[in-house]
């Protein structure tokens, strides 16, 4: 499994793609705590990438390389390898490989900025949302067959977790206000 | 060696493989044949773990491959059509299945020497032709010096003198006393091979008989003559 994790963040690093992601991770994340004044709009305009940027990325990036590792994925099956074993390092690599862009990109200048509560969280919960949203891609991408289909996908899953969620629950907060759940 | 028992798949309302029972012995070389669709390949993929059969039981040296991976080590398997991750190496994939082996023991490098793909090491697999891509299938299949070597129509698409080198590589492995399954629709080529002959229909095993028997019973010295001629009873018997 050691090996197979191995090749597969190889190969994503080749891909380049995570680098650059990185790059403009830091880019933004540098810029914001550089351009404001006090410390807490940083973290504001971090938490807005944090909430849009990282997600998007991490589902559309991962949703995309696990269709096109379907040859890779075949070519292993007829290895000595369960497919418990390939998928789960299928993950693994995946996750490792955002999750480090993230604390690459965004984790240094918070930690240097913020070095408080809030900023680690912020580190903390980044990594989360990184990981889940690769687990939603793998989830797409095994849906259907049609890598178009499965993007699209992945792309709504984005869209209702990232607004529409977030909108649902603000909507029934109004609705509902008249309706205090304390008595 | 292997044994197949009562195996049935179906992909939908198709049923691909009814009923199989089969059994192979070191030291064959076997010829699975039969018409497009017949599901010689599905049969193939079942041996190896990738179709799961609905119902029935593979077994490989009295294990059953369900849910089993480590057998596979013993299995070299030359796909069909194979498919390769396009942006790597002929190299990177050579070294990258020594590293999942992690078989350091006895590598067989012959073919790739043969077939002189140490020259291309750094092409990219997606640049590859079709007949260097099967080349590189064999190498791998081969490459582990596996007991039992599963070939899914191994010379289609590579030119004659590869194909020739490749007939050469199968005839010694048989003689190592390796279990040989190959699919091929080239029953010309299959002659100077085989010992075994299985031909399947409609996922039904039709026949599966020793060459030398076959030939005796049918009175030709060809398989493809062979082949034709029992097609031809079938159809009369199918009309009649």
């Amino acid at each position: 499994m050691k090996r197979l994790v191995n090749i597969i963040l190889h190969d994503i690093v080749r891909n380049k793609i995570v680098l650059v992601y990185t790059i403009i991770l830091a880019a933004l994340s540098w810029s914001s705590f550089a351009l404001e004044d006090t410390s807490s709009k940083g973290l504001l305009t971090i938490l807005n990438v944090i909430l849009f940027t990282v997600p998007l990325v991490s589902i559309l990036f991962s949703t995309i390389y696990i269709y096109n590792s379907a040859e890779f994925i075949e070519l292993l099956l007829g290895q000595p390898v369960t497919r418990d074993k390939i998928w789960k390092s299928l993950f693994a690599g995946l996750s490792l490989s955002m999750v480090l862009a993230f604390l690459i990109g965004a984790g240094i200048p918070l930690l240097l900025y913020a070095p408080d509560v809030t900023g680690f969280m912020m580190i903390v919960v980044g990594s989360l949302i990184t990981v889940i949203f690769v687990g939603l891609a793998f989830l797409s991408s095994i849906l259907t067959r049609d890598k178009a289909k499965g993007i699209g996908i992945a792309i709504m899953q984005w869209l209702f977790f990232a607004l529409l969620f977030d909108g649902l629950v603000l909507f029934l907060l109004f609705q509902l206000a008249d309706y205090p759940i304390e008595k | 060696m292997i044994e197949i028992k009562n195996c049935c798949k179906k992909f939908g309302k198709l049923e691909v493989l009814k009923n199989v029972s089969l059994s192979f012995q070191k030291g064959e070389c076997i010829a699975l044949i039969g018409p497009n669709g017949c599901g010689k390949t599905t049969l193939i993929k079942s041996i190896l773990g990738m179709v799961l059969p609905d119902s029935g039981e593979i077994d490989f040296e009295g294990k059953s491959v369900l849910g089993d991976y480590r057998y596979r080590e013993k299995i070299g398997y030359m796909p069909q059509i194979g498919r390769y991750p396009d942006n790597m190496t002929i190299g990177q994939i050579v070294d990258m299945i020594k590293q999942i082996r992690n078989h350091d023991a006895d590598i067989d490098e012959e073919l790739m020497k043969s077939f002189e793909l140490e020259k291309m090491f750094d092409k990219k697999m997606r640049t590859l032709s079709g007949g260097t891509t099967q080349k590189v299938s064999a190498v791998l299949a081969f490459l582990f010096n596996p007991d039992v070597l599963i070939l899914d129509e191994p010379t289609a698409g590579l030119d004659p003198l590869a194909s020739e080198i490749l007939k050469e590589k199968i005839i010694r492995e048989k003689e190592k006393g390796k279990l040989i399954l190959i699919t091929s629709h080239l029953l010309s080529e299959l002659d100077e091979l085989i010992t075994e002959i299985i031909f399947i229909q409609e996922g039904e095993v039709c026949f599966h008989k020793k060459v030398a028997d076959l030939k005796e019973e049918i009175q030709v010295d060809k398989i493809s003559k062979a082949i034709a001629k029992i097609l031809k009873r079938k159809q009369y018997e199918k009309v009649g």
